[in-house]
């Protein structure tokens, strides 16, 4: 069954779409929520059904295309919410950008944005930026498991912060 | 001037690389079990409506109600919103009170004093986190502030960071469509999104629009009048 199909059949409200769904994306899904829960298996399988359960709940709107990236920010929401109720969140490495938007940033498709700033990093860099801002790791957490010196990690993680401020800039965006 | 956080720009990634190898995975068809008796029809149970709950597009309201005494007003902070024609409610906030000279006390008796503005004529409130509830609320207020006066809520504007867990119970038309069921809400530069990715926009609304009621399990519905 191609993408077009799957949506095609989940609109339609078919439960069959639905398992479909739930057996090409669980590895993609539960490996996002259990990153960033770190390991715990009964909140890994509860995260899980709930983001499964919001594409369900939610089938209207999913698009060809955006399933994947919409499974995967639904996971990290849910993954990320539930380490907030327990106070558990961590905090990450200038994390904010002050930045003005203009008129010509107005129509910028963020997802071409980040894939842009990703892909001028070396395959290092980017895991370390990635487990960082996308699955939460603190920066001693992802050194240790990449076996790199936190001063290498920290100047990996500002220079992928550098990438993206360019482009920001690029893109029309005052930094 | 914006902020943008790293992390938020990141949910519009897609970790094609998988730099995800050995991590925890959870079982298809138990996944497929559970997910499918979730979503089976519910009984749904009748309530006397006592409002015609309001159906909309996708979009929220967050409700502050004033009542200016004296010396003082007092500011009780709501959330109200309707997500697709369902509404949602919240139990209140917290509950601010108004003094003399530009200062507030919350709910504790703590003396809150203005903060700096960023721009000349709104003024921050009240900007806190409201750490055993687990988010922030933060009041603007662009209005004159000057003592006894009376506080207009539609000078207030409300912005909350971080998440809201609340049991709430879901209304079509008085009926209870689904009940006691969490939800979480994260508001991000003063817009409410879902954790399914809706953005839904706050809006301030009057308290004589709306009516709460307060239902036996201790949650409360707030009905938007007709």
């Amino acid at each position: 069954m191609s993408e077009e199909e799957l949506i095609a059949s989940l609109h339609k409200g078919e439960t069959a779409a639905l398992e479909e769904l739930i057996r090409r994306y669980i590895r993609y899904v539960s490996s996002i929520v259990g990153r960033i829960v770190r390991g715990s298996a009964e909140d890994c399988e509860e995260l899980t059904y709930d983001v499964f359960t919001a594409a369900w709940e939610n089938r209207s709107i999913l698009q060809e295309g955006k399933l994947k990236s919409w499974l995967g920010t639904v996971a990290r929401n849910k993954a990320f919410n539930l380490l907030k109720t327990r106070h558990e969140s961590l905090p990450l490495e200038e994390d904010i950008i002050v930045l003005d938007r203009t008129e010509e940033s107005e129509n910028v498709d963020t997802a071409l944005l980040i894939e842009k700033a990703l892909s001028q990093l070396e395959t290092k860099q980017r895991e370390l930026f990635v487990r960082h801002y996308y699955y939460g790791q603190t920066l001693c957490e992802a050194a240790k498991e990449m076996e790199l010196n936190l001063s290498t990690a920290k100047t990996w993680l500002c220079r992928g912060r550098e990438k993206l401020k360019d482009i920001l800039e690029k893109e029309g965006y005052t930094v | 001037m914006k902020e943008l956080k790293i992390s938020e720009l990141m949910n519009d990634y897609t970790d094609n690389e998988l730099f995800l190898e050995g991590q925890q995975t959870v079982d298809a068809e138990k996944a497929i079990k559970a997910v499918t008796e979730r979503i089976s029809p519910k009984k749904k149970t009748k309530v006397k409506p006592l409002f015609k709950a309001l159906i909309a597009v996708a979009a929220a309201a967050a409700l502050t109600g004033a009542v200016s005494a004296a010396a003082t007003a007092v500011h009780e902070v709501w959330v109200t919103y309707t997500v697709d024609g369902k509404a949602v409610s919240s139990e209140a906030l917290k509950t601010y009170t108004f003094v003399d000279d530009g200062k507030i006390i919350d709910e504790d008796g703590n003396v809150l004093e203005i903060q700096e503005v960023d721009s000349d004529d709104i003024k921050i409130l009240y900007d806190s986190d409201i750490t055993a509830d687990d988010y922030d609320v933060r009041i603007r207020y662009d209005g004159s502030l000057e003592s006894n006066s009376e506080i207009d809520s539609d000078d207030i504007e409300i912005q909350y960071e971080g998440s809201l867990d609340d049991n709430v119970t879901y209304t079509v038309n008085g009926d209870v469509v689904s009940a006691e069921k969490t939800v979480t809400y994260n508001f991000e530069n003063g817009k409410l999104v879902t954790e399914d990715g809706q953005e839904l926009e706050l809006k301030v609304v009057d308290e004589d629009s709306v009516t709460r009621v307060e239902n036996e399990d201790g949650t409360v519905s707030i009905y938007i009048n007709d």
